[in-house]
């Protein structure tokens, strides 16, 4: 368990998120701190999603998308009126459920991302390449046939190859969207090492609906139920000592 | 993006080669298919080739605006609002009737109406059958492409013009093209329609026994086939796949 350090690196502010007329998410107020996995957990439906969204501003995209409250990183306030949306996610990547390849090699997914930072140098983005498929633990893997098609992976390999281009980014945080919903047994602790070994070096948030994985891989946990933050705190102390009814009722499987 | 322009350009050069190779004797056919004495005898209006050159860049430019704006339509635009479903209703209104209509109505009003034929009243005609119908599948092909794409290519930083431009229509690509190809049909199919139909009137009234249907009309039409040929392998899955792939080799 690692202290956490005394500045957030995410503050959300009593977040109100409505798609339409839904109201999704209802006060929500976090500090996330960097350098440790943030896990949000909770039944579908529960706003978890939406909650991530906000915070690399890709709700932008929904046209009836409309919220109220704060969110700050780094200090600076995300959705104010200068801040363009493009810089944010820059620093604030995302792993979606399904993976989600670009056209061309496997090579290509990669240095895609390296290219969006400026960077255009072939040694370089080759160099930065490597480093991210590694980091993904995907490099032994992939280093003889980088030049074939990612669709001939499977779904695990593919998945480190959305983290390893996330990685390429050069982002700061890192977001997990339920990433191991279409993965199997034995790909899933893969994914998990990976998460682990990210840790030193990135702020992770990781949202799932399996309560154990949750347990194995975060620091913090927060529960969500019905758009609200019923409980936040410890991992450890979510899984063992809840304090709220609701959060004992799912992490012990009678709800949810 | 370098697919596109090669494939366009493959496709006019084909057309432009159609017409130069078969449209050879256009001094007969001006002789024997003026359609009325009086007036438009003189106008060279069913001099293919001539047509042709005038009109192609004012059909590529149309083709070019239309898909222009059915990309902002739909990238820009939001889903829900007013002008968004306004112009989508106008424009399927606009698609959906026949384009020999379109074709009729302009030979009357441009053309009768005022008794000659201008570059105008020509590029008019032109753009009316092919803008609406090269929007439409245009915006549906936009509509087609995966929102989980558009999320990943945002998710990592990307500004929104460059997520259309590398993303968005690659990926349409296809059908964005069967739509230009369908546009080119349908303006050489009306033009060779309406040449059967006023060349048949004036034989008939001439001599009421044989019809002929001009050389330059059975052009038209031959090369309306062809691009709604090209149209269909185009939206043809297979033979996408078999483009993408060659190209991924590259």
């Amino acid at each position: 368990m690692q202290v956490p350090e005394k500045q957030p690196i995410l503050s959300i502010e009593t977040l109100n998120v409505w798609y339409g007329k839904k109201q999704v998410l209802a006060d929500v107020t976090i500090d996330i701190f960097p350098k440790q996995v943030t896990a949000f957990i909770g039944p579908s439906r529960s706003g978890k999603t939406a909650l991530v969204r906000c915070l690399n501003r890709l709700n932008d995209l929904q046209s009836n998308f409309r919220h109220t409250g704060k969110i700050r990183y780094a200090g600076k306030e995300i959705y104010a009126p200068k801040v363009k949306a493009a810089a944010i996610a820059k620093a604030i990547g995302m792993i979606f459920q399904k993976p989600v390849l670009f056209r061309g090699s496997i090579y290509e997914n990669v240095a895609y991302s390296v290219r969006i930072r400026g960077i255009k140098k072939p040694e370089q983005i080759g160099h930065i390449v490597e480093r991210s498929l590694s980091e993904a633990q995907l490099w032994d893997e992939v280093s003889n046939d980088l030049d074939a098609s990612p669709y001939t992976l499977s779904i695990g390999q593919q998945q480190r190859l959305c983290i390893a281009r996330a990685l390429a980014g050069d982002p700061e945080i890192i977001i997990f969207d339920e990433p191991c919903e279409q993965l199997d047994a034995t790909e899933t602790p893969k994914l998990e090492a990976v998460v682990q070994s990210l840790k030193s070096n990135y702020t992770l948030i990781f949202v799932t609906n399996k309560r154990r994985q949750a347990a194995r891989v975060s620091d913090v946990a927060g529960f969500l139920y019905c758009g609200e933050l019923i409980e936040f705190g410890q991992t450890e102390q979510i899984f063992t000592n809840p304090k709220d009814e609701r959060t004992e009722n799912y992490v012990t499987g009678r709800s949810g | 993006m370098s697919r596109l322009i090669i494939h366009s350009t493959t496709f006019i050069i084909l057309v432009v080669a159609v017409f130069l190779v078969l449209d050879n004797n256009r001094e007969t056919s001006l002789e024997e298919y003026d359609l009325t004495a009086n007036d438009i005898s003189t106008n060279p209006i069913f001099n293919l080739q001539e047509d042709l050159f005038t009109m192609l860049p004012v059909l590529i430019g149309s083709i070019l605006i239309s898909i222009a704006f059915a990309v902002l339509l739909q990238e820009c635009v939001a889903g829900e609002s007013w002008t968004y479903r306004i112009f989508d209703l106008l424009i399927a209104i606009l698609a959906g009737i026949p384009s020999v209509f379109y074709g009729l109505l302009c030979a009357y009003y441009f053309v009768f109406k005022s008794g000659q034929v201008s570059y105008l009243t020509q590029s008019l005609t032109v753009v009316l059958l092919a803008m609406p119908v090269t929007f439409q599948s245009t915006q549906h092909a936009i509509k087609a492409v995966d929102v989980s794409i558009r999320e990943a290519v945002f998710a990592l930083g990307v500004k929104k013009w460059r997520v259309i431009t590398e993303h968005v229509i690659p990926h349409a690509y296809s059908g964005i093209m069967s739509g230009v190809c369908t546009a080119f049909s349908r303006a050489f199919a009306v033009a060779g329609l309406i040449l059967v139909s006023f060349s048949w009137i004036r034989q008939t009234t001439h001599s009421s026994t044989s019809f002929e249907i001009p050389r330059n009309a059975s052009i038209l039409l031959l090369t309306s086939l062809l691009c709604s040929l090209y149209s269909s392998f185009l939206k043809n899955s297979q033979f996408a796949k078999l483009l993408g792939k060659n190209s991924r080799i590259k």
